[in-house]
């Protein structure tokens, strides 16, 4: 495909139409666009440096450099096909970037997998929207969750409390923990509380589920010991079971659907 | 002369709730100052004591402990209960603080908003731990039943933090009396606990459980009582089907109330913290409620603690309940 230029040339196009009158009123971008123009250079560079970890992209290394012996205990001296190879697609391609606090919550959440269970804005993972001051812990407007640990060890290192990363993690998590155990008491006591002076809480979501559930297994286990009651008066008499054909057929095909409705 | 002097302040209030470790018009070191001992003691004290003469004559004679336990099933003597307690409380909580060596609380600038987003302290060691002042029965007792001292202080300090109104933080040691052996520890005379565990209580609520304990069973008592006199009005009696009733849902109370192991359980109070901000709001202001805390656990008499502390029970199998 072409390369498009068209939409670069706004800018031009809008200051043509409002100079000879087609645009009476400046639109709202004008300044915008005007102080901060588009690039205009369409030739895509190579990047020859990752920006996230300084690595090299697309250095042809020489066979001669490396040391390390194979598994039998040989050195390359010759390079293969594949070393041969300069990866210069790679060069056009945006480096993919790293960030330590991704294995910093990678990290947390594999330890603490529970926390995840916890309810959770979506709204909330926009952190750097924020201005929070990680120099303590608690914060205004934020929950506490894993988050927080990771700022806080973020923070612990940028303001060089600590040298080493795992133990500005330690130090994050244990204060994280303590404010767990207080926020977890807290609520607690404030439920003990509550009832204490006269307060009375309805059933929660997850025993209301339980008691729409139980009525349904109410129905069903009467409808089972009906049809079980059934199935064994036709296998003690045989003979019986010849006559009454007809109702024998409607119970079978009532009790797959319900089963199945029932999930089980 | 100076023994006059004291006999004289110490009448100003009634003598009999009077502690000896804590003066008129000298500071708790290092927790109270004299303006706020005055308002957490002295004073609260007095107002208690007034109310409670005269709510009832036997406040003379009678122990605050029988008070609370002889009029605690009665709604009409609930004021006097909630006297008696509320003053049992506090004494109790006040008994065992000795102050300790921190400066003194006015002299430290209080705290503003941003305690409230304070991180709490990395540093895990333990200020005055039972051990150091040579409590080891209380400090193996603790961390027995807590796993260890630094869980203990945490559950403790945060059970109190967490009170926001009116109340007291209370370790209990849990009693088991079997009915069955009830005769023999009376004879003996010793008293045996199995666990220990913290209790909140709020406004003038009593660790005591004298007023709950068997409560289910009453309740269902009167209840049947009634259905019984419910259906002879009705004139259809059907004895057999109402008996085998009552019997099924009172084993169910009865199970639920002793736990399955068929014993009845008291509690026995070692240690109480005031988390009234009548305590704390004199000397550390609106924001000062942990630093009050930290003050608090510094200043604990661990050696008056352990004497509440009656013998543990051998036999430990089959008591988690």
């Amino acid at each position: 495909m072409k390369i498009q230029t068209n939409a670069v040339n706004v800018l031009q196009r809008t200051s043509a139409y409002l100079k000879s009158g087609l645009l009476k009123e400046t639109p709202a971008w004008y300044n915008v666009v005007a102080s901060i123009p588009p690039s205009t250079k369409f030739t895509r560079e190579p990047r020859f440096k990752n920006p996230s970890n300084g690595r090299i992209i697309g250095k042809l290394v020489d066979v001669a450099e490396r040391q390390q012996a194979n598994a039998n205990g040989l050195y390359k001296t010759r390079p293969n096909h594949n070393d041969r190879r300069v990866g210069v697609k790679k060069l056009y391609k945006p480096p993919k970037l790293t960030y330590v606090e991704d294995r910093l919550r990678v990290l947390f959440y594999k330890q603490h997998p529970w926390e995840l269970s916890r309810p959770k804005i979506l709204v909330e993972n926009e952190v750097g929207d924020e201005n929070y001051d990680w120099s303590h812990m608690p914060q205004l407007g934020k929950s506490l969750d894993g988050e927080s640990v990771i700022q806080r060890t973020m923070h612990l290192l940028k303001t060089q409390q600590y040298k080493d990363m795992v133990e500005a993690y330690d130090h994050a998590r244990y204060e994280f923990y303590a404010l767990r155990m207080q926020e977890e008491t807290q609520q607690q006591v404030a439920l003990e509380e509550a009832e204490m002076f006269g307060s009375i809480f309805g059933v929660s979501s997850i025993e209301h589920g339980i008691q729409k559930e139980q009525e349904v297994l109410d129905v069903w286990e009467k409808k089972v010991i009906e049809e079980t009651e059934l199935m064994a008066a036709r296998s003690s008499n045989p003979a019986g079971s010849w006559k009454d054909d007809a109702t024998l057929d409607t119970a079978q095909d009532e009790e797959p659907a319900t089963t199945e409705n029932l999930h089980f | 002369m100076l023994r006059f002097a004291g006999g004289r302040t110490m009448r100003r209030y009634s003598t009999r709730h009077a502690l000896e470790h804590l003066k008129e018009g000298a500071p708790l070191k290092g927790l109270f100052s004299v303006d706020g001992l005055q308002k957490v003691w002295f004073d609260r004290v007095k107002h208690l004591d007034m109310k409670l003469n005269n709510s009832t004559d036997e406040a003379q004679q009678k122990p605050l402990e029988s008070l609370i336990q002889e009029n605690s099933k009665s709604a009409s003597k609930k004021h006097i209960v909630n006297y008696a307690s509320s003053l049992y409380n506090l004494r109790f909580s006040m008994s065992s603080l000795q102050g300790c060596a921190r400066p003194p609380p006015e002299e430290c600038p209080r705290m503003g908003p941003e305690a409230l987003l304070q991180t709490p302290d990395f540093n895990r060691a333990i200020s005055n731990e039972p051990l150091t002042t040579g409590n080891e029965r209380l400090q193996e007792a603790l961390v027995s039943s807590f796993g260890s001292l630094m869980e203990f202080r945490a559950l403790l300090l945060n059970s109190n933090l967490a009170i926001s109104g009116e109340g007291f933080t209370w370790l209990v040691a849990r009693r088991q009396l079997d009915k069955r052996t009830n005769h023999n520890d009376m004879s003996n005379g010793d008293i045996e606990y199995d666990k220990l565990f913290i209790l909140n209580t709020y406004n003038a609520g009593t660790p005591f459980n004298v007023s709950t304990s068997g409560i289910m069973n009453e309740l269902n008592n009167q209840y049947t009582n009634l259905e019984k006199h419910r259906a002879k009005e009705e004139g259809k009696l059907n004895d057999a089907e109402a008996a085998s009733k009552h019997a099924k849902t009172k084993f169910i109370y009865e199970t639920q109330q002793k736990g399955f192991s068929g014993k009845e359980v008291s509690y026995i109070p070692l240690l109480a913290i005031d988390a009234s901000p009548k305590a704390w709001l004199p000397d550390y202001g609106v924001f000062g409620k942990r630093e009050y805390l930290e003050r608090v656990w510094d200043s604990l008499e661990w050696r008056i603690v352990e004497s509440r502390l009656p013998q543990r029970t051998k036999i430990q199998a089959f008591s988690t309940l």
